[in-house]
């Protein structure tokens, strides 16, 4: 790792954790209904959001009843996201006249929205209106973020109320968590990337002429869009010269401030943050990935200030952390270390004044290995998904470390209120086991952990390797699903891995070298993509429930303390151990063997 | 008749997740 690569992940999370208990403080006020300074502005529309849709903000919901308001809120969603797409073109802001989205791929991208994955089947800038991106994509980026905090701040309540029946408002907590925390900050965000050259316009795209007409050999395709072969089966060619360039702008800059405050990660050009007018300088990159870890970080000292004990929110913070430095030291390791075929070659890999240095394949030279390889460890790891980098290009290793992240359950930091409340499931997976191993009574929080948390907790951890590896089983097993990836061998079997473990995880970054927009990964991901965020939040919701109805035990001698050193070391300990044993066999079958192949002189054509 | 299809899609999850929420409890013991 060079130097300035080091400097660069200091000053990261130098920031990152300078912001941490302000805005964790902020966002526990926010969520216990104490005064912010936002109020005097926000309160009145807060209200007025409450009146048009007659909902008491003093009603507060059991569990079930919380789950069916998400539920039914996320569906609705869906259908009108999945209604903008199919009309888009009698729709306004259209300068681009884009026909109505298939039905398989906007039945995808609206579970997609609606699950916060953001996973793109799509390429934006090729497929959707100004429309569509404002009303449907960020709107939901919105409200499919909140929704994730507000499950949060239920199991929060679950944690500490004593002999309740309920677990909050949900409406109450989806307004103040997009009016009050997502929005100010998005405005603030958005206006910072606005700055820095990211695009924010409602003109059509722009025309230019080449200053050099460039030649080169296009594919040739019949009526049907297959490939025409000649007599050796290859696929003919036709010289074609580009005497100019269609660039594409469009209001951008406003859904990039959500899409990485809110962990979507679902880019406004295809290449998502790759793209200079989406991350033009090394400021707004800079910008954009402290959005990416702020939230996620914060809300682990909201947990501790809500639960009356900050040293537990530390400690899961900790936690993350020590899982977290590990991983990025993987990434920047491998990435840094280059190509040993390309070494081979006698082509200079070190990094120097005049190079970074490094695997730059699918790299922009102007982020380097150090900002890239940062970036995709920390995309993987909060449930984020957005690129800067193109991860189907890195080192076998190098690109297991987003799998491993993903595996993990993306605890490590994890979606805004997403990681936190699974990263809860697995401490109470940890405090049951470590009670049970030294004999004390299991409990979190002064609340006793039985049997039927137990067993919530461990479908919320088992629910996601099992939709993984089952979508990815009948990938591999069927020609529909093979046919996605676009190399052999053990890097495509990584690519269709890859692409059902960002959509069980509802990360939705993409390896970028399948080709996933087809009926059968459209319709396949859509069910992985809605049972990897519901069939999660249903039990976890259902702890919250079940916690809530619990007295609180005083801390006796045999309490097992939990903001300790040795309990963080545990917690982390469990999180990569529940990993490896669901995943580890996995990518022995991709990365790993790869690894070892590419090392032997062994590719594949 | 795609639409249909896919809306019918879109209705079997909610279905199935709604389902999800007395079947989880009653199986887990509540």
């Amino acid at each position: 790792m060079t130097t300035i690569g080091v400097l660069r992940i200091l000053l990261a999370f130098a920031v990152v954790f300078a912001l941490v208990r302000p805005l964790g403080l902020f966002m526990a006020r926010v969520y216990t209904g104490e005064r912010t300074w936002f109020d005097r502005l926000l309160r009145p529309v807060e209200r007025l959001f409450y009146r048009w849709s007659r909902v008491d903000p003093d009603e507060d919901m059991s569990w079930q009843t919380y789950s069916i308001a998400l539920l039914l809120f996320t569906f609705a969603g869906m259908l009108l996201l999945y209604a903008l797409q199919r009309t888009q073109a009698v729709l306004p802001f259209n300068p681009q006249k884009m026909p109505a989205v298939s039905p398989d791929l906007s039945l995808n991208t609206a579970v997609s929205f609606a699950t916060n994955t953001n996973w793109q089947n799509y390429g934006g800038e090729t497929t959707l209106s100004y429309f569509v991106q404002m009303v449907g994509l960020t709107v939901k980026n919105f409200v499919s973020a909140a929704a994730g905090l507000a499950v949060m701040v239920a199991l929060f309540r679950g944690l500490t109320r004593r002999s309740a029946k309920a677990i909050g408002n949900f409406w109450v907590d989806l307004v103040r968590s997009s009016l009050y925390i997502l929005l100010p900050m998005s405005v603030v965000l958005a206006l910072l990337l606005a700055s820095q050259g990211v695009v924010a316009t409602l003109s059509p795209y722009k025309t230019a002429t080449l200053l050099q007409p460039v030649t080169y050999d296009e594919p040739v395709t019949d009526a049907n869009g297959k490939p025409v072969l000649d007599a050796q089966g290859h696929q003919k060619t036709k010289p074609v010269t580009v005497t100019e360039q269609v660039i594409a702008v469009g209001p951008a800059a406003s859904q990039i401030a959500i899409k990485q405050l809110g962990t979507n990660g679902g880019g406004f050009f295809n290449v998502n943050s790759a793209h200079p007018f989406e991350n033009p300088t090394p400021l707004s990159n800079f910008l954009e990935l402290i959005a990416i870890l702020v939230l996620p970080a914060a809300v682990c000292y909201t947990f501790g200030k809500m639960v009356g004990d900050t040293r537990q929110g530390w400690a899961i913070l900790a936690a993350m952390t020590l899982m977290f430095l590990p991983l990025l030291a993987m990434t920047e390791g491998f990435e840094q270390a280059g190509n040993p075929l390309i070494a081979r070659l006698g082509v200079d890999q070190r990094a120097g004044p005049a190079q970074s240095g490094g695997n730059m394949e699918g790299k922009e030279v102007r982020f380097g290995v150090p900002d890239s390889a940062l970036w995709a460890t920390a995309t993987t790891a909060t449930s984020n998904g957005s690129v800067n980098s193109m991860h189907d290009s890195y080192t076998p290793l190098g690109g297991m470390v987003p799998l491993i992240n993903m595996h993990l359950g993306e605890v490590v930091y994890g979606g805004i209120g997403v990681g936190l409340y699974d990263m809860l499931m697995v401490v109470i997976l940890a405090a049951f086991v470590a009670g049970l191993m030294v004999g004390r009574t299991p409990e979190y929080l002064g609340k006793k952990i039985e049997a039927f948390e137990m067993k919530m907790a461990s479908v919320v951890v088992l629910v996601m390797p099992l939709i993984v590896l089952i979508g990815t089983a009948i990938a591999v097993a069927t020609p529909a699903g093979r046919a996605g990836a676009s190399n052999p061998g053990p890097h495509g079997y990584s690519e269709i891995l890859y692409a059902f473990t960002s959509m069980g995880n509802n990360n939705g970054s993409a390896f970028a070298g399948i080709n996933s927009n087809t009926p059968f990964y459209n319709e396949v991901g859509a069910v992985v993509l809605w049972l990897g965020r519901f069939w999660e939040i249903v039990p976890v919701l259902a702890v919250a429930g079940s916690m809530a109805a619990k007295k609180v035990v005083p801390p006796s001698p045999g309490t097992l303390p939990t903001h300790t050193g040795q309990f963080i070391l545990w917690l982390a300990a469990v999180t990569v151990i529940i990993g490896a044993l669901s995943f580890l066999p996995a990518l022995a079958l991709g990365p790993i063997v790869e690894h070892f192949l590419l090392h032997a002189g062994t590719v594949f054509k | 008749m795609a639409d249909v299809l896919v809306v019918g899609v879109m209705v079997l999850l909610l279905v199935a997740t709604l389902v999800w929420i007395p079947g989880l409890t009653r199986v887990m013991g509540r």
